[in-house]
């Protein structure tokens, strides 16, 4: 009994210093985003929502931010309609190279960003995408619908093969039985997989460093301050994009498991 | 009276290479109740699903009324299945399941709404129209598809062991509904299913399928008095089934051997002598009696196992040169004190009992 109190009693600790080491970078970007002081030291110079008010004045941050909300946008919604397209080939049809194609589709996440971006810079330029939205858009749905693919492909797991036969044999067509039987089922999978998708590639800096030219995405833009100085507004630019993100992220789990009774 | 409605013609289907159903043919009447029973891999299931359309026959052809059906999509034909598992819509009440052959036929809400419930309480599940279909009993669930699949009033009914995965006493229950729904409703039933006592309790005719070819098809009672091939007979169960040829062939039958025993059967039509065949007498036509007589067919047998089946009494016994018997009486006929295991006894039929059919 006292081992094993005590050995529960380690294992909270353990946890909460796990906790502790991941969020405290984050905590302190919060802290520090609404600190009238200029430079991140202790102790707390007075609450201040100065550096945000100036990232909002700054007229490149926001197009940076509209860049990025239009890119993960479009990027959120092609990758998801991508992902789901794959994970009903995967759900309906049994063919030569099935498991090929599986492999293949859920690959870009695996490949190192460098080598992705580097390709992407490659290729785009050779058909006029470079530094273009829509080239990144394009880079951004190779790295994200197999994330889509993940979790669409669950849910259609959990539908008995023989319920889409079922519904054909009740009179239904298939472009009927898609409509009100697969995709309702797969509802809270397709919401969830576009939160995450646009979550994603609204954090992605690597390959959008690679290919976005004049038109940078806000991770992209702030590397370009970095490079100049240290700005608290950085700080709060970190606030915006973790609020922005985490939302999305919570958005996605709840929509995922929230509703798993129904 | 009898009208054909549903016929199929040398169907052939074959699943990478092996044939699943080889060139079946056979007629069903409007209003009939037929079963498709056989063992597992039969091919009683594809032969269901290519009336359903869910599997494309390879070659032959389905006939509804007269006309091919084999182009037709599942959705364009009039044929709802009630599955083996039920697949019921998960996300759906009962009551959007029932609807939704209605709504696939884009019938006004008001008609829907109606039949929908009509049928839900006719199968006694309209207190549970609201509820997910993850929340209902196994019964229940098969109540929900089978109004599902009625809703639509279709003119025949397709059922893939629909019972199986209920326990014994609500599947005798089920049975007895499903037998008085299609009587009341004049709809074709064709049933698929292994079990003997499903299909004999309920079905007009039986087709009794084995590997991808049918066997016979016939009346339960007749099927069971005239197997007409040994699979038949040992499939359907209660038959002893003697392996051997025709010794000689006289006015009154043929006798029959079979190890060393030479047995008279009444009626042998169209066997010759030298011919091999199996001899099939109901193990309820078999007496057991403590010595010979001298009449009928005699053999003597040592009794090796007794199994008691409710209200019957099957024993299993065999002879010196190892051929089995099996006797069938009721509980309260049996003798104590002659059938114990490890007697030596005497099995008796009459030669009328016993037929011939091809090895």
């Amino acid at each position: 009994m006292k081992t094993d109190s005590i050995r529960h009693g380690f294992l909270y600790v353990y946890l909460a210093a796990l906790i502790v080491f991941v969020f405290a970078p984050i905590a302190a970007n919060l802290v520090f985003s609404f600190n009238a002081a200029r430079f991140p030291t202790l102790p707390l110079a007075g609450f201040t929502t100065h550096w945000y008010e100036a990232i909002f004045n700054d007229g490149r941050l926001v197009q940076g931010l509209k860049n990025s909300l239009m890119v993960s946008g479009a990027t959120a919604f092609i990758a998801t309609f991508l992902g789901f397209s794959a994970a009903y080939i995967d759900y309906r049809y049994r063919f030569f190279g099935r498991t090929a194609f599986l492999a293949l589709v859920t690959l870009p996440p695996t490949i190192p960003v460098v080598i992705l971006g580097l390709g992407m810079l490659s290729f785009q330029s050779s058909v006029g995408l470079l530094g273009t939205l829509p080239g990144i858009v394009t880079a951004h749905v190779v790295y994200c619908a197999p994330f889509a693919l993940a979790l669409t492909r669950m849910r259609l797991a959990s539908l008995d093969p023989s319920v889409e036969p079922a519904a054909w044999n009740l009179g239904a067509t298939q472009g009927s039985t898609m409509t009100s039987i697969i995709i309702p089922h797969c509802a809270p999978a397709i919401l969830a997989a576009f939160f995450l998708t646009a979550a994603v590639s609204f954090d992605e800096f690597m390959i959008a460093y690679f290919i976005s030219g004049f038109n940078q995405t806000l991770p992209v833009h702030v590397l370009t301050m970095l490079e100049g100085q240290v700005s608290p507004r950085v700080n709060a630019i970190g606030g915006v994009v973790f609020m922005f993100t985490i939302g999305m992220v919570v958005l996605a789990q709840v929509l995922m498991f929230g509703r798993r009774s129904t | 009276m009898s009208v054909t409605m549903l016929e199929l013609e040398n169907v052939e289907k074959t699943f990478s290479g092996t044939p699943a159903v080889d060139r079946i043919s056979f007629s069903i009447e409007k209003g009939e109740f037929i079963a498709i029973m056989g063992p597992s891999g039969c091919g009683k299931t594809t032969t269901l699903r290519m009336v359903a359309g869910l599997d494309a026959p390879d070659g032959g052809d389905i006939r509804l009324w007269g006309r091919s059906l084999v182009g037709d999509a599942p959705w364009e034909r009039d044929a709802p299945l009630v599955w083996q598992n039920y697949a019921l819509f998960p996300f759906m009440s009962v009551r959007k399941n029932v609807e939704f052959g209605l709504v696939q036929r884009k019938r006004p809400r008001a008609e829907r709404q109606k039949k929908a419930q009509d049928w839900m309480d006719r199968l006694g599940i309209g207190a549970l129209a609201d509820r997910g279909v993850s929340q209902l009993s196994g019964g229940q669930r098969q109540r929900v598809a089978l109004a599902r699949a009625l809703v639509t009033e279709p003119e025949m009914l397709l059922l893939d062991e629909p019972l199986s995965a209920l326990d014994q006493h609500l599947r005798v229950q089920m049975q007895g509904e499903l037998l008085r729904l299609q009587r009341e409703l004049n709809t074709t039933f064709i049933h698929v299913t292994h079990s003997q006592s499903e299909s004999f309790a309920m079905a007009d005719r039986v087709v009794v399928m084995n590997g991808g070819v049918v066997q016979q098809i016939d009346t339960p009672k007749a099927i069971h008095q005239r197997p007409v091939n040994r699979f038949v007979a040992e499939f359907i169960g209660g038959n002893n089934v003697f392996t051997g040829h025709v010794a000689d062939v006289r006015a009154d039958g043929v006798v029959f051997r079979t190890g060393q025993n030479e047995l008279a059967v009444g009626e042998a039509a169209g066997f010759g002598s030298g011919d091999e065949a199996c001899l099939i007498v109901s193990a309820s036509h078999v007496g057991i009696h403590a010595s010979k007589s001298g009449e009928g067919n005699e053999l003597e047998v040592e009794i090796e196992t007794i199994e008691t089946l409710g209200s019957s009494v099957s024993v299993h016994m065999r002879t010196a040169d190892g051929t089995v018997v099996i006797a069938e009486s009721a509980l309260s006929d049996l003798d104590d004190a002659l059938v114990h295991v490890g007697a030596n006894v005497v099995v008796r039929w009459d030669p009328e009992n016993g037929f011939l059919v091809p090895k």
